[in-house]
């Protein structure tokens, strides 16, 4: 019974609650406010892993919480076991730098802003650490529910119909989910995910099919594979770009903590790999990869290009995964943390540069490499790292999924992670060539000093803005030359995800 | 994972310190001559440089895949950087070709690891080699994936072309001499190819650089002949001819971009006596163009010798091999005759003659080029110097057998070019990448029936690229046509796969 | 048996009102039809005679019915009314930016 899990949901919670009462307060001690409550955050979750380092490092780590006391069955539980510990430190790491992001950065509306954003930290601290289904179900509306007015931010016409169409798409997903839930309880009788778990071989073949298919179609649309990416694009390019790198960067990551836990903890893969349905995830997402590299290709709207290079990203982790193999789930995992790095350092900075051009098409991006040029630099390291040179974290992930797919013998797999790569060389190099091209200043305008003013009108906000990008940089080259450190994390998941057997022992002999 | 497995990253035997060695030689004349030539910001190229080492060293020396890898892609982003000295859309297409390259390297190379080979060493599945081979080709420039080599190592500057054609070409094959033990005919075939297509395009241009370049495309073939046949004296020839060509190709870079400061253009027509005007630069050429041909004083003979007898059973072999050693011959002398010799006995003595000097190397321009030369004339007197380092029985180098051989290849070659007049052909414009892709395409076109017209975008530059993007966007039109379609795909899927789970299972 | 009957005929109604109306409003009915037709199976499968919706018959007599299945309906249909609510605020935040909310005429959905 560690409360400290519990306080990583709290506190979010807590502050998104406390923040309109501090508004009426005084609106300026807001941002001190949530200052001081992501350092509370962070201190905790670094707190549970230093209580823990023992056990971290015997990769034998298993805290629990019972809410209300309630015995196992039949109350709800709070686990952290390896695979959760790794997915909540990323996520709140990383959403500290985009909170600390968005002080700087957002202008007008911020209460709204940070309670919105602090419902989407507890809720998603939520789906990685609870132990019941119907929790589970509950925490992933609360994320559709409150990213939606995040999406449509801006208030103006693209944005709108940004937020319908990912509501829609959200609704959907969200209701697949439900249905399985349900089947389960209707088939197994009880909502607890360990016993489910073990009870899930005495439920009838037909019925066992039938949930693993309708949980996997609610997964692909969450989480922007092939025929269900069309809210992807227009979601994550029409938002503000904080939130931008919150969705594309650490919500995707989320879906795919939901879709390692239910399908290999909850149900049984095994039975996936024996109908040869795995077959069909690998080369779906492969197939979603190799599309959202070619869409790239023609997106004329820089955050658009970055969204599809999202799409092409994820579908080649999720093919990862799906290959059941150690080498496949290190890469994966690998790949997921540097995704997220460099993805969120993409967004954020594109964000800033493009803050005072009218749009962000390709055309407003010309000669925008002299308007900042550390940011620009930061920005041509981070696609460097998207593409796969060394020594960038990219490249180091992209090597143990190569590895991963070529040791399963799916050469098709790795091919197409190749050709994916090649294709954001193109797209890459079209953005940074055409902003590097130097631009005709009138006089007139050169006396203005509109381009000497910073471009974030207040001094300390812009400073902040440009130190969470050079952080996200030296984070990406730094992990990239010490990769090894996320061996100790990574090869604890491993064992704990082919076989589910601990985890349920672990619960249920308590 | 088990990336490290292996004890030692680093191996420093006498094969990679030697080669290590040599490309510092190399690249330390490029920086020397690059003192006075680039104008602006010669900073950044110093640190470029120092970057540029590291790599080279880390592909040379590493045992491990991994690290091998790492090294090549810092050379290719380094040398990338260092093309942006002249023109940025030269370094744009150079990264894009280079990692293509890397990335299918990066295929065989994973692909050779999960077979079981961890470290570099020597690959025993024939289909394997032939697979390694095409993975350096992008990047070395075996046939077939040979054509962006005129284009870039024309466009760059003189220092870098240096670099790129003296040194980063020959990474690949250093590669393949730890790769390839035994006979191998894939790459025989490729080197003969390369050579005579290198050979008869080299005779046929205009431009100095690019006549540069082919020759370094028909060298490479030589190469790449030594490392197939497989024998002791095909090793040895392709070791001796790497070392040849560096050091000739890197002077032969630098100084033609002291030429073409000088002369202001870069045909070889206009560069008439040049030893009235650049005495170091002409006395250099001519020592490299002479290594170059196989004269017996000079590296290039030894190489050139040991090829040969590599092969010294099969007779149509050695009969290419003498046809490739005059059409060396014949677009060096070509060359030789335009900068040096023409009008040397005739009408126009005066021609030529300035009083005022437009470009001056420097002195360290003068060093790097001098001690090129002097480098070539030390390997080709003293070849036991090189030898020593890598064999330990005894080899004969048949001096008299080659001088017969070189003299009446001089003659024949001297017989033709006199006979055609000295192939003085017609001016064009360099060759750019972008032509190629335009030829495919039509090509492409033509065969399907129909000639498409496009329309240049305002987004994109050239012709690869605007198709890239057409293609595209139809794929994109064709996936996206309505919201209610596309929210369609939801139920179309799932009853799909629960139809699958009624009936097929 | 007849529940499964009415919550099928429930989602083809609204997968009619979804896929082919061409209003937006419609297919927000569409949207709340399927979620009250999962609704609707869920609570009728729990049904097992009893005369009420919270009875059924065991050895013992009229006993309480398992009441699980009716909480998660109650959270279920808690979610979809606020789902259904922040859609239709975005579809009159749209219908104030363009005058229309018919896909017709609105072809940025598509993109």
């Amino acid at each position: 019974m560690d409360i400290n899990i519990l306080l990583l949901v709290i506190i979010p919670l807590f502050t998104a609650f406390m923040i309109p009462l501090i508004d009426l307060i005084h609106k300026s001690i807001r941002k001190y406010f949530v200052f001081v409550s992501i350092n509370v955050e962070a201190f905790i979750a670094i707190r549970i892993i230093l209580n823990n380092f023992d056990k971290i490092k015997n990769s034998e780590l298993f805290l629990d919480y019972h809410l209300g006391g309630w015995i196992t069955p039949y109350g709800i539980n709070l686990i952290m076991d390896p695979v959760a510990l790794f997915f909540s430190t990323l996520i709140t790491f990383s959403l500290y730098f985009i909170i600390v992001y968005s002080i700087g950065f957002i202008g007008h509306h911020e209460g709204k802003y940070y309670v919105l954003l602090f419902l989407i930290f507890a809720a998603m601290q939520g789906t990685i650490l609870t132990g019941d289904l119907f929790n589970m179900y509950v925490f992933i509306e609360l994320i559709a529910v409150t990213s939606s007015p995040l999406v449509a931010f801006k208030r103006d016409q693209n944005s709108t119909e940004a937020a319908i169409k990912y509501l829609i798409y959200s609704i959907i997903g969200g209701l697949f989910f439900f249905i399985g839930v349900i089947f389960i309880y209707f088939s197994v009788g009880t909502l607890n995910m360990a016993e489910a778990a073990a009870n899930f071989g005495s439920i009838g073949f037909r019925m066992q099919l039938f949930i693993i298919t309708t949980f996997l179609v609610s997964f692909l649309i969450k989480l922007g594979i092939f025929p269900f990416h069309f809210w992807l694009p227009k979601a994550h390019s029409a938002c503000p770009s904080s939130i931008s790198a919150l969705l594309s960067g650490v919500l995707l990551k989320v879906y795919l903590y939901t879709f390692i836990r239910i399908l290999w903890t909850v149900l049984d893969y095994n039975i996936i790999i024996d109908i040869g349905l795995d077959v069909f995830i690998i080369y779906i997402s492969l197939f979603s990869s190799l599309l959202g590299h070619i869409f790239a290709l023609q997106a004329d709207d820089i955050k658009r290009m970055l969204a599809f290079s999202t799409i092409g990203h994820i579908g080649m982790i999720t093919a990862a995964i799906a290959l059941n193999t150690k080498a496949g789930f290190y890469g994966a995992m690998l790949h997921i943390i540097a995704h997220l790095l460099m993805k969120s350092g993409l967004f954020l900075g594109v964000g800033y540069l493009i803050n005072y051009v009218s749009g962000h098409k390709i055309e407003d991006f010309t000669g925008i490499a002299y308007r900042h040029k550390g940011i620009f630099i930061s920005i041509i390291v981070l696609s460097f790292g998207m593409i796969g040179i060394p020594p960038i974290i990219g490249f180091m992930s992209k090597w143990y999924i190569l590895l991963g797919f070529l040791e399963s013998q799916s050469y098709l797999g790795a091919a197409l992670v190749i050709v994916g790569s090649l294709t954001a060389v193109i797209y890459y190099m079209r953005y940074i060539a055409r902003a590097v091209q130097k631009v005709k200043v009138e006089p007139d305008l050169k006396n203005r000093g509109i381009f000497n003013k910073p471009i974030i009108s207040t001094f300390y906000r812009e400073r902040i803005v440009t130190a969470i990008i050079y952080l996200f940089t030296f984070l990406v080259v730094v992990t990239g030359v010490g990769f090894k450190m996320f061996d100790i994390p990574i090869n604890s998941m491993i064992p704990e995800l082919i076989d589910s057997q601990e985890y349920i022992n672990h619960i249920l002999g308590l | 994972m088990d990336v490290f497995d292996i004890s030692e990253i680093f191996l420093y035997n006498d094969f990679n310190i030697f080669f290590v060695l040599l490309g510092l030689f190399v690249t330390a004349a490029t920086s020397f001559a690059a003192y006075d030539y680039l104008k602006e910001n010669k900073f950044w190229y110093y640190i470029l440089n120092i970057f540029y080492i590291l790599g080279f060293f880390m592909v040379i020396t590493t045992q491990s895949w991994f690290v091998f890898i790492i090294g090549w892609e810092i050379v290719t982003v380094t040398t990338t950087f260092m093309i942006i000295w002249s023109d940025k859309k030269i370094a744009r297409q150079y990264f894009l070709v280079q990692f293509t390259g890397s990335s299918i390297l990066l295929y065989v190379i994973l692909l050779a690891f999960s077979m079981g080979y961890k470290t570099i060493g020597v690959i025993d599945e024939t289909w394997l080699q032939s697979l390694f081979i095409i993975g350096v080709g992008m990047k070395s420039g075996i046939f077939g994936l040979h054509f962006w080599l005129p284009p870039i190592h024309s466009k760059a500057p003189a220092p870098v072309s240096a670099v790129l054609s003296g040194w980063v070409v020959k990474l690949g094959f250093i590669t393949l001499l730890k790769i390839i033990a035994g006979p191998n005919q894939f790459l025989v075939i490729l080197g003969f190819l390369m050579i005579f297509l290198g050979g008869i395009k080299a005779l046929l241009q205009t431009d100095l650089k690019v006549l540069l370049a082919y020759s370094t495309i028909s060298q490479l073939g030589f190469i790449a002949v030594g490392i197939g046949s497989g024998s002791t004296y095909g090793i040895v020839g392709a070791i001796f001819h790497i070392v040849a060509h560096s050091l000739a190709k890197t002077n032969l870079f630098i100084n033609s971009g002291f030429l073409e400061k000088e002369y202001k253009s870069r045909t070889i027509y206009d560069m008439n006596k040049i030893w009235k005007r650049k005495p170091v630069s002409a006395l250099t050429v001519i020592i490299s163009l002479l290594s170059l041909m196989g004269t017996f004083f000079l590296t290039g003979y030894h190489s050139k010798h040991f090829i040969k007898y590599a092969f010294k059973g099969i007779d149509y072999l050695k009969i290419l091999l003498h046809g490739a050693s005059i059409l060396t011959i014949l677009y060096s002398l070509r060359l030789a005759w335009w900068l040096w010799l023409k009008n040397i006995f005739g009408k126009n003595k005066k021609e030529g003659e300035i009083k005022k000097r437009n470009f001056s190397p420097g002195e360290y321009g003068y060093s790097a080029i001098l001690f090129l030369s002097f480098a070539l004339l030390f390997t080709g007197i003293v070849p036991n110097y090189i030898y020593s380092r890598f064999f330990v029985e005894d080899i004969s180098f048949h001096f008299l057998d080659g001088f017969i051989n070189y003299i009446v290849y001089f003659i024949i070659a001297i017989s033709i070019l006199w006979r055609l007049d000295w192939i003085k052909t017609k001016e064009k414009a360099a060759p750019e990448l972008d032509d190629i892709f335009k030829k495919v395409n039509n090509f492409l076109y033509k065969i399907s029936g129909k000639f498409l017209e496009y329309d240049t975008g305002v987004f994109f530059e050239s012709y690869l690229y605007n198709s890239i993007y057409n293609i595209s966007r139809g794929i994109y039109n064709f996936i996206y046509t309505d919201f209610q379609i596309q929210l369609l795909w939801i139920p179309t899927l799932l009853m799909l796969l629960y139809m699958w789970i009624t009936f097929i299972i | 048996m007849i529940n499964n009957l009415v919550f099928a005929i429930l989602v083809f109604v609204s997968s009619y009102a979804i896929y082919i109306k061409r209003n937006l409003i419609k297919i927000v009915i569409g949207l709340s039809i399927l979620e009250a037709a999962v609704f609707y199976w869920v609570i009728s499968t729990n049904d097992k005679g009893g005369g009420l919706p919270f009875y059924q018959v065991t050895e013992r007599g009229l006993d309480m019915i398992d009441a699980i299945p009716q909480a998660l309906t109650l959270t279920g249909i808690v979610i979809g009314a606020s789902t259904t609510a922040l859609l239709l605020t975005f579809i009159i935040e749209l219908d104030k930016f363009t005058g229309t909310h018919n896909l017709d005429n609105l072809k940025g959905l598509d993109d």
